[in-house]
């Protein structure tokens, strides 16, 4: 029992009936999603995605980046490239509530979107981290939720799955001809869910292959109630 | 009108004993005798207590001096020192009294007659005055007068008294002698010559029978001293900026200790700008060494302040990041351009306060990871995919939601692109394209290329284009 009391100290224990925090989601702008994530996404904490560079990480997250940034600022910590304003621009996003902080040493970095969580007045942080360990995200989480704001913690497959670390939301994406193919790890007040298919043809037509065309097997999305 | 000098007869010498006594002094050993000896003259202008002690006295040679003591230290007079230790006392006095006027090197003119209903009368503003004059620790010698000359001549005979009733101050006059008069040694000979010993025969004369007897040096003075003719004085003016240092009592080589002197010049830098309601958005520290050359440590913020503890936070970032190669013997802060203090207004019933303002996160990001790495977005409108998107500063960054474009992209573009491209070497899938990007032949780096959304064999999202000379490049990823 004790080693049990030790673990829900350190908030490593997750209730699966806890949902308190349900409340107020913010739809994702994918049906198949919303369902698995109890309505959307979450109005703050960390959200960590186990990524490849480059086959939509950002893309998913861009209806929630429109709806948060009239709350604050939307800050990039340590892209792996350059942004492309236009981009940013063509999708709603208000260039003047944009920061864009190139810092790829691990310690500054943190220490940069620490200040920018707690702060108040930044609404969501991308940061790009492959290194963490489970102190370092818990002081993210505590400082997005001191701050009301939220961390979208893209890290490499290959080095998020060592170990765990406390997030709000956790999930692993692989590129998809459809889209992306996601699979949620773990959630707060919510269940971890099997591979689904994220179907990006009506929002992103020129990046995803038509769904119905020569396939024998509809891509059909995965129930997530198991 | 009423005048009020103040002459520090032993400023530079002062100024040097403070600055020993900051420092180790041995109990036991006796003080050490010290003149000031003017180089020109060989003779001793300013001496310490020890001095006196011993019988030396101002005027003396150098010779003399010595003679009267085996063992005294000589030390050059400079006045352009004190002529610097004045503006700093003229800068500390602004605060309390309107029009002064520099006397260099030892003595400040202070008008007094039209502080007093301010004050409510002489008392209680010699008392700020002394205050803040017994602060400094200078010795100083005071008088009034009705005239500029007058309190200075009266303060230099050492009256050190504050005497408002011209026939007092006329009566304190005519006790001077005429070698107590600030004219040269002839004529002076001159009037004693005709018999005039006292200031008191010069004062009765009318002005007419002093034009014609005496040379015209003599006339100037007595007639300015009386009020006959004009006496010109140039009012100070405070720089329009702030700039304070500190000689440190030790030598310090940790930057942690060095924020506790530091925090003192930043509580001046406070006091001066709250006096005048200003706050700064830049401030620069010196930090000087012994040999090598000092380094500037530069601290901004995107909105104007004036609090200690706000530039205090933000310069302990700064100096975690500061290297000192040697151990700093003195600091200066300065902060050159000042602004109005305006306030922003914020909404009284807001769903959340933000903790710290936008602006103050951006000066604290800049001051911990440096400027170069804080950046807010532009887009340009250029076909040059290099050129579309610029990193500015982040001072642009605004709450005000102006800028937004509504134009609806029909182009993919990728969300992150890279610096420069790079050739593609694996296999792809294209799935739209070609577009193509031309820039214009006037235009310095031409282009021709035509891009196309591709997938590579692991799923990426590519931005590829391909020249005029069938190469192909990858220039961003979808993500």
């Amino acid at each position: 029992m004790l080693e049990l009391d030790k673990y829900q100290h350190q908030g490593l224990i997750w209730y699966g009936n806890r949902n308190d925090k349900l409340e107020g989601r913010i739809p994702c702008g994918y049906s198949e999603l919303d369902k698995v994530l109890s309505g959307g996404w979450p109005k703050q904490g960390l959200f960590e995605f186990k990524t490849p560079v480059g086959i939509g990480e950002i893309r998913l997250v861009l209806p929630y980046l429109q709806h948060k940034q009239s709350l604050g600022l939307l800050v990039f910590i340590g892209s792996p490239t350059l942004l492309n304003a236009e981009f940013l621009l063509a999708n709603g996003i208000d260039l003047n509530r944009v920061l864009v902080l190139p810092i790829y040493e691990p310690e500054q970095a943190l220490w940069a979107a620490e200040q920018c969580l707690k702060s108040g007045c930044c609404s969501t942080v991308m940061l790009w981290l492959n290194q963490l360990s489970v102190k370092q995200a818990r002081r993210l989480l505590l400082a997005s939720e001191q701050g009301e704001s939220t961390v979208c913690l893209y890290r490499a497959v290959q080095a998020a799955s060592q170990f765990s670390i406390p997030s709000t939301l956790s999930m692993s994406l692989k590129a998809s001809d459809l889209g992306l193919s996601l699979k949620v790890d773990k959630q707060r007040g919510g269940q971890a869910s099997d591979d689904l298919v994220i179907n990006m043809w009506q929002q992103w037509p020129d990046l995803s292959t038509k769904p119905v065309c020569h396939r024998n097997v509809l891509p059909f999305p995965k129930s997530a109630n198991h | 009108m009423l005048w009020l000098y103040i002459d520090f007869y032993a400023l530079q010498l002062d100024a040097l004993l403070l600055t020993q006594d900051a420092k180790v002094r041995h109990e036991d050993s006796e003080p050490d005798v010290l003149v000031l000896v003017n180089a020109k003259t060989n003779r001793v202008v300013q001496l310490n207590d020890a001095a006196l002690k011993h019988g030396l006295k101002t005027g003396m040679g150098i010779a003399t001096a010595v003679s009267l003591h085996h063992d005294v230290q000589v030390m050059e007079y400079q006045p352009e020192r004190e002529r610097d230790k004045l503006k700093q006392i003229a800068q500390l006095l602004y605060d309390y009294t309107a029009d002064i006027a520099l006397a260099p090197p030892q003595g400040l003119h202070l008008r007094i007659d039209n502080m007093f209903r301010l004050y409510g009368g002489l008392e209680n503003y010699w008392q700020s005055i002394s205050n803040t004059l017994s602060s400094l620790g200078y010795r100083f010698r005071y008088a009034t007068g009705t005239t500029p000359p007058m309190s200075k001549l009266l303060a230099q005979q050492g009256l050190n008294q504050l005497l408002d009733q011209p026939k007092q101050l006329k009566q304190a006059l005519a006790q001077l002698h005429i070698e107590q008069l600030e004219i040269d040694q002839k004529t002076v000979e001159t009037l004693n010559r005709v018999g005039i010993k006292k200031l008191q025969q010069l004062i009765q004369l009318p002005m007419k029978e002093l034009a014609r007897r005496f040379d015209i040096q003599v006339l100037n003075y007595i007639g300015k001293m009386l009020g006959e003719l004009k006496h010109g004085l140039q009012f100070y003016t405070p720089p329009p900026y702030f700039s304070a240092d500190l000689e440190l009592m030790f030598e310090i080589s940790n930057t942690q200790v060095l924020q506790h002197p530091l925090k003192k010049l930043l509580a001046q830098l406070e006091t001066f700008l709250q006096m005048r309601n200003l706050v700064t958005q830049q401030i620069n520290v010196h930090l000087f060494y012994r040999h090598q050359e000092s380094i500037t440590v530069s601290l901004s913020r995107a909105s104007g302040e004036y609090k200690q503890e706000k530039w205090l936070a933000l310069l302990q970032l700064k100096l975690e990041s500061v290297k000192l190669t040697e151990p700093v013997v003195s600091v200066q802060l300065q902060a050159k351009v000042l602004q109005p203090m305006t306030t922003g207004s914020q909404s009284l019933f807001g769903q959340k306060q933000p903790n710290i303002s936008q602006e103050e996160l951006i000066s604290m990001l800049q001051a911990k990871v440096g400027e170069q790495k804080v950046f807010s977005l532009l887009a340009n409108d250029q076909h040059n995919p290099a050129w579309v998107t610029a990193y500015q500063s982040a001072e642009h960054v605004s709450s005000n939601s102006s800028n937004l474009l509504s134009k609806e992209h029909i182009k993919p573009r990728p969300s992150l692109q890279l610096a420069e491209p790079i050739l593609l070497k694996d296999k792809v899938t294209l799935l739209q394209g070609p577009e193509r990007l031309q820039t214009a032949w006037w235009q310095q780096a031409m282009i021709q290329r035509d891009y196309y959304v591709a997938r590579s064999h692991d799923g990426k999202l590519c931005w590829i284009f391909k020249t005029p000379q069938k190469q192909w490049f990858i220039q961003g990823y979808f993500a």
